[in-house]
């Protein structure tokens, strides 16, 4: 699936037909594992880079953010990162990325939230598709990207992400504060997305190693999605001109994002 | 103390009912309550005459009652306005509850939930007649603003859950090799006779049909929706002399919903016929919508051994030519949900979605060119969804549901295709309904029984092989077989 920026995913909450059983919620915020496949478009980052490059907003760092998924507000999610550093050459990671504030129970003071991230360098020049695992359990976020490398991070005190909607694609799709859409704020992704698995459960290993390498056959074994919380499961095989198929059976089917399902 | 403990429950009610409802859902009932607690407009406004049968009712919860010949002679709007109804209608103008309304009865006594009279008596058919109803007196006469009628039993089909009184062909059937062995001996001739529902044959005379052609200049006048049903009312001539009379008409009714029912299984003549005649009827604005009511309950084979005499390719392509053809026309399925639909519904689900966006429209009387609308089969129990075995089956309903709701619309908007809030729910109320609790095991067990004898038979009169169309029932079947009770 082409993701780009007129093409983002809202994950939804608008439970039509009382079908659902995990909801948008919990996504991010109770532990999980989320299996993700995605290819960037290049040529995508090297001109907004080029963009930004004599742009004063960037002078202190010339970057570009993607979401692949996330929440809004002070984004979280699985984001690929890409800035020039100080000696001039262009670097890549996949990060997942929470804001945090351990101290809130004393001191809930939003201005000392604190950033922080799991991340991994990559070579999207050299690597193609990426297959990353991202996982959440006691206090602890790994992000792995399978054949390339992992990283470890604790998690002290998650900021509450439980009214933020949770998207495919961006990390917001709303404008912001001045109501301008651009994609720095909205860290727009573009490139292809071929599988999307998300879950409270962990996973073992052979089911992962399966998702990667063979989504079809893990689908048609059919999914626990109650006793393995699912969110999601998709290889975006199915679409309409609205939804993206979820076979999890939690009917989350992915709804094409246009402005007036949240108005 | 009795008097003042039901005045609080039924306050507790009201205050539910506002809660939960609809603000004209509530005026709506206090109207109807200033006349009688019983009052329903639907007794005045709505009608179905099986005039094959010579058998009406208003409202389709009580059951239907004899026209008496002798009040046609003198009146042929007593095919609605019968003696037997209008003492009904007294009981409401004085404020009693008619017996035959239980149905209603039972949802207002035990549920803070409106019920059918409410729902019925807002329609746009009914409620604006709630000031002349209820100054007319309950002898008089009132013409129904929405009827359905049935001209003759004629029919080139014999669903499996159908039966004598709406197809010829089960008639034929049924005379041939008796009622079929299940305990309630299914489709037994000698019961319709004796119930007063033996169908006139069609090429006997009718009285019944003779009074609706002296009643109809006088009726047609009044219509909000008219929709005719069958047998297969394409077979039937007086079908067609509808359609001529609405084509003819110097001066027609355009507010008229005018619906036909239609098996689309007739020789292809009829349907470039009918193609003809919508094209006439849409091209002149001479009704306000025109709506095809057809079947199917289940994907290829399967629907048609449940739909004996369907050629389900030719059924599809019937409907696509329809639509092709008739810019304006919309189509409902109307879908059986029985036993043998659960296992391809979900490829009818996807072939109604691709329908949709084929044709649906602005220029059509409603944008979406088709409606899948499922109801649950009722009866005749042994052939329902309860009979099977719920842990096997019911997952593929519910991977169904879960389907009809990725192909819904996330928000009402009549630019957007896919299936509705309503088409979706009624799936998931049949898959409610499958995994009800209320079940009698034992009951149950006597209609798997009469589920293995009625195909048994069915396969051994018809020539069709059941094993062979559902394998994936197969083992089910064999179990049936062999119940001893």
């Amino acid at each position: 699936m082409k993701l780009h920026k007129d093409y983002t995913y809202l994950f939804h909450d608008i439970d039509r037909h009382g079908v659902r059983i995990n909801h948008t919620t919990g996504m991010l915020l109770n532990d999980f594992t989320a299996l993700i496949r995605f290819k960037p478009d290049l040529d995508n980052i090297y001109q907004l880079l080029e963009e930004r490059k004599d742009d004063p907003q960037y002078s202190s760092a010339v970057y570009v953010k993607q979401c692949l998924f996330g929440k809004n507000g002070k984004h979280t999610g699985l984001f690929l990162t890409t800035f020039i550093d100080e000696t001039n050459l262009v670097k890549h990671f996949i990060e997942y990325e929470w804001w945090q504030n351990p101290n809130w129970a004393e001191d809930p003071d939003p201005s000392k939230d604190e950033v922080k991230k799991a991340s991994v360098n990559v070579e999207p020049e050299l690597d193609g598709w990426y297959d990353v695992t991202v996982t959440k359990y006691n206090n602890k976020v790994t992000v792995k990207v399978h054949s390339i490398g992992e990283d470890t991070v604790e998690v002290n005190g998650l900021i509450d992400y439980s009214k933020s909607l949770m998207w495919c694609g961006s990390a917001t799709g709303l404008p912001d504060d001045e109501g301008e859409i651009n994609q720095e704020f909205q860290c727009l992704f573009t490139g292809e997305v071929t599988m999307l698995h998300m879950q409270e459960a962990t996973m073992s290993d052979d089911n992962i190693k399966l998702a990667f390498l063979n989504y079809p056959t893990l689908r048609d074994k059919g999914f626990d999605v109650l006793g393995d919380a699912i969110y999601i499961s998709t290889n975006f095989e199915e679409t309409t001109e609205l939804k993206a198929r979820d076979y999890s059976g939690n009917g989350m089917h992915l709804l094409k994002y246009n402005k007036e399902w949240i108005s | 103390m009795i008097g003042t403990k039901k005045s609080a429950l039924d306050l507790k009610k009201e205050q539910t009912r506002i809660l939960l409802g609809n603000h004209d859902y509530n005026l709506t009932k206090k109207k109807l309550d200033s006349v009688g607690c019983g009052m329903c407009l639907a007794k005045w406004t709505q009608t179905t005459i099986h005039l094959h049968m010579g058998q009406t009712h208003s409202c389709h919860h009580p059951a239907t009652h004899k026209i008496p010949l002798h009040e046609l002679k003198r009146n042929p709007s007593a095919l609605h306005n019968t003696k037997f109804k209008k003492m009904k209608r007294k009981e409401m103008l004085e404020g009693k509850r008619p017996a035959e309304c239980d149905y209603c009865w039972n949802v207002e006594d035990n549920s803070p939930q409106f019920s059918d009279r409410v729902f019925k008596s807002n329609e746009s058919w009914s409620k604006p007649y709630f000031d002349e109803i209820k100054e007319l007196g309950w002898r008089e006469d009132y013409n129904p603003k929405y009827v359905e009628v049935s001209f003759s039993n004629l029919c080139n089909f014999k669903c499996s859950y159908c039966g004598p009184s709406f197809s010829s062909k089960w008639v034929e059937e049924a005379k041939k090799h008796g009622p079929y062995p299940t305990q309630d001996n299914f489709n037994d001739l000698n019961a319709l006779k004796s119930d007063g529902k033996m169908p006139i044959h069609h090429t006997e005379h009718n009285p019944y049909v003779e009074a609706f052609w002296k009643w109809w200049p006088d009726l047609y006048r009044d219509l909000h929706t008219f929709r005719i049903t069958g047998g297969e009312p394409l077979l039937s001539k007086d079908t067609w002399k509808i359609l001529d009379y609405i084509i003819e008409e110097k001066n027609p009714n355009k507010k008229l919903n005018l619906a036909i029912n239609s098996n689309l299984g007739i020789p292809d003549n009829l349907i470039d016929r009918l193609i003809e005649k919508i094209q006439r009827i849409e091209d002149d604005g001479r009704v306000n919508e025109f709506i095809i009511f057809t079947s199917v309950d289940a994907w290829g084979k399967r629907a048609e051994y449940i739909r004996n005499g369907l050629e389900f390719n030719r059924f599809w392509d019937n409907m696509n030519k329809i639509l092709t053809k008739c810019p304006r026309v919309n189509i409902t399925v109307m879908s059986t949900f029985n036993a043998l639909s659960i296992t391809s519904y979900k490829p009818l689900v996807d072939g109604i979605y691709k329908l949709k966006k084929e044709y649906g429209s602005t220029d059509r009387y409603w944008v979406s060119a088709v409606f899948l609308d499922s109801s649950y089969l009722r009866h005749p129990i042994h052939q329902t969804i309860q009979v099977l075995p719920e842990g096997e089956f019911a997952p593929i309903l519910w991977d169904t549901v879960l389907y009809m709701d990725y192909l819904g619309i996330p928000k009402f908007d009549h630019q957007l295709i896919g299936y509705s809030d309503v088409e979706v729910q009624k799936i998931k109320r049949t898959y409610d309904w499958m995994t009800s609790k209320f079940k009698d095991p034992e009951a149950i067990l006597r209609q798997q029984r009469d589920f293995g004898r009625y195909f048994k038979a069915h396969d051994e009169r018809r020539g069709t092989d059941f094993c062979k169309t559902f394998p994936e029932l197969e083992e089910f079947y064999q179990f049936t077989q062999a119940i001893q009770i």
